[in-house]
């Protein structure tokens, strides 16, 4: 028999979580709270002090009352988690599922990134992500580097031709469509990729994304590109045709 | 066995501020199956219901044989296909068979004498065909209980319903729905044009834990019969199962299924103990499989780390034994400053497609209530979170038929239609 160290409720032993607070039983010991005093007997720790509201605790539209964390209304639908009701603060649509490459953009930085724009706006979600570094220039002389994309959930690898336009999309006989690279091997049809999705071009060495008005949208590091737009791409760059999540190497 | 399934908790945010009230966490839950998992292809059982009448004739009915022969010959030797063609009377045009070479032949000349006149009576041919997928499920498993006898036949079993019309007797509709659960055949009811009843296909559809969908011409009715065929052909796990558990003073609000299609699972804490919570999930596909939005209301805790929840999914891959993953809903509650604004981007972008599909939802039923005033603000703020989510082209059905509201008319058949079945879609599947 062991005791949970945040309640001290009995627990049997190679237990993992205590079953009634949920502390971990193993493993590094979560830092204490200063007003927390260890129980007696079993049950739920004290109430500490509030450390910060998150959020409204009445729709701000409706009056509803709503719990902190609810991200929309739950009778009205209004957005809960900005001042003015927008939801302006989430970007366009879902990131890939692998972290993409440089700092991810909602993690608050410890110190000032070194290429914050004076006093730039901040976003409700923290410091506005570090800009990339511009894209280097084509050696001299010799050809670039070709492409490739990788599945982000198969972590497959699709070599890019090396034409200067590439059309992503399905295959489909029946309606004559024939992409460069033809995502129904993985799992392009469920996950709503159009037979002509996206185009990856080459100009003088820099590749560029460009949406080619599909049904589901094509995300670049996860924000929604208008359709017809080519976008600069750089190694690392984060692409989602539908729900489809790739990463452009080099 | 264990090996067939991923199963992944991604929380919308990983850390919450430290409060003296309950908060709201969001909780993706993704299922997955593993390659292991699919790689022998499950035999199909499929039936289906073809509305012949009157009002089918024309591109509608030539089309519906191009749909039944294009799936014809999408099926194998190890498929049972049978075809029921209804008006005012069901007729079972082909008996429940293996698609061998020769069912095929036999099979194809009767779908090319297909022709369409007379009234709309779909029950007797509902009844028909769960009559005739019984026919391959019944004698293999000597007549056992549903459950059991799903157990022992692992086919996939589907009833692909067209109609374009009113059916009489809607209430005898609903009753073949619920027998169809109880035998554990899922019903896709497919409505064709603007004249059918919606809400009744979108019941039939829940009530037999399968779907409905809206087909908008003649011309898109092969695309979703071979979509359904396709689906059936991809499931790798069936009968799966979550089972959920919570620490003390943590309750679950709701269950909602985000992919493939939107849909509530389960509302509210349940269990003797009001800490467990069960919901059917049924198959599982292979590639993207399930993905699940939990709402859990945490209590307030010091800082540190905990475990919110156990999620466990079990299920059946083949006829093997059923088999159990878990994974935990790990919670930090942090005093560092600025702690809410990590958020994680794929769950809150699911919770605003969600909250739309909520508000479209409850938004038609006030319509059928009559509480316009509800209805137009519903479908006001629905059109924002459409919007945000770059979902242009279903905002624009919503916003006309907003106005058409707002000015006093009533919705239009098709965009009602839409917004019933497009609301729910978390990606576009038609053209495509």
């Amino acid at each position: 028999m062991i005791r949970c160290p945040r309640c001290n409720t009995e627990l049997p032993a190679g237990v993992s979580f205590c079953d009634a607070c949920g502390a971990p039983v193993r493993g590094p010991m979560p830092p204490a709270s200063p007003v927390y005093q260890p129980l007696g007997a079993g049950g739920p720790p004290p109430l500490p002090p509030p450390v910060a509201a998150s959020g409204p605790s009445a729709c701000p539209v409706c009056g509803t009352p709503v719990i902190p964390g609810e991200a929309f209304c739950d009778n009205c639908g209004a957005s809960l988690l900005t001042p003015n009701g927008n939801s302006a603060a989430y970007p366009a649509g879902p990131p890939p599922f692998a972290p993409p490459a440089g700092p991810p953009p909602f993690t608050p930085s410890p110190g000032p990134p070194p290429f914050a724009p004076a006093g730039g706006g901040s976003s409700p979600f923290g410091p506005p992500p570090v800009p990339l570094a511009p894209a280097p220039a084509p050696s001299a002389g010799g050809t670039a580097q070709p492409g490739r994309l990788i599945v982000t959930a198969s972590r497959a690898e699709l070599p890019l031709p090396t034409r200067d336009d590439v059309i992503l999309g399905r295959e489909d006989g029946q309606s004559n469509s024939f992409p460069d690279v033809d995502l129904n091997p993985h799992g392009g049809l469920e996950q709503g990729v159009s037979r002509r999705h996206a185009r990856i071009s080459r100009r003088n060495g820099q590749f560029y994304l460009e949406d080619l008005n599909s049904v589901n949208g094509t995300l670049h590091n996860q924000r929604r590109i208008p359709a017809n737009t080519p976008v600069p791409l750089r190694p690392g760059d984060a692409i989602m045709l539908g729900r489809l999540g790739l990463t452009f190497q080099q | 066995m264990a090996g067939d399934l991923n199963v992944r908790v991604l929380l919308g945010r990983p850390r919450v501020p430290v409060l003296s009230s309950e908060q709201l966490v969001y909780a993706l839950v993704e299922l997955r199956p593993t390659a292991t998992a699919t790689v022998a292809a499950l035999p199909l059982n499929l039936s289906l219901v073809l509305d012949r009448s009157g009002s089918m004739r024309g591109a509608k009915i030539e089309r519906l044989r191009e749909a039944v022969l294009a799936v014809l010959d999408g099926l194998q030797a190890q498929d049972t296909l049978s075809v029921i063609a209804f008006n005012n009377k069901a007729r079972v045009l082909v008996p429940s068979q293996a698609a061998t070479e020769a069912g095929k032949a036999a099979i194809s000349a009767e779908i090319r004498r297909l022709n369409a006149d007379g009234g709309t009576n779909m029950a007797p041919a509902m009844e028909a065909a769960l009559h005739e997928l019984w026919q391959r499920v019944g004698p293999e498993t000597g007549g056992a209980g549903a459950a059991a006898t799903r157990a022992m036949n692992p086919a996939v079993t589907r009833m692909l319903l067209l109609t374009d019309g009113i059916t009489e007797k809607e209430k005898r509709c609903l009753d073949q729905a619920d027998a169809a659960r109880g035998m554990g055949v899922p019903i896709v009811a497919l409505g064709i044009g603007r004249d059918w009843n919606d809400k009744l296909l979108e019941t039939i559809g829940e009530r037999s834990g399968g779907s409905a969908d809206y087909v908008r011409n003649a011309d898109d009715i092969p695309r979703h019969f071979q979509r359904t065929v396709q689906q059936m052909q991809a499931v790798a796990l069936t009968d799966a199962q979550l089972d959920m558990r919570h620490a003390l003073g943590v309750a679950c609000r709701t269950v909602f299924r985000v992919h493939p299609l939107i849909s509530r699972l389960a509302t509210g804490a349940a269990g003797p103990d009001g800490r467990s919570l069960s919901a059917p999930l049924g198959e599982i596909a292979q590639g993207h499989g399930q993905t699940l939005l939990l709402e859990l209301v945490v209590p307030p805790r010091p800082p540190g780390a905990y475990r919110v929840a156990q999620v466990a999914v079990s299920y059946r891959a083949g006829s093997a034994a059923r088999a159990t993953v878990a994974a935990d809903v790990l919670l930090e509650y942090s005093a560092a400053p600025n702690v809410l604004r990590e958020a994680d981007s794929t769950v809150m972008n699911l919770v605003e497609k969600v909250t739309a599909f909520k508000l479209q939802t409850s938004a038609l039923a006030d319509v059928e209530a009559g509480n316009l005033p509800a209805a137009t603000g519903k479908l006001q703020n629905a059109l924002t979170r459409l919007l945000n989510q770059g979902d242009v082209e279903l905002a624009a059905t919503v916003q006309a038929e907003l106005t058409n509201l707002e000015k006093g008319r009533t919705m239009t058949p098709e965009g009602r239609k839409t917004i019933r079945f497009a609301s729910g879609q978390t990606v576009r599947l038609d053209k495509l």
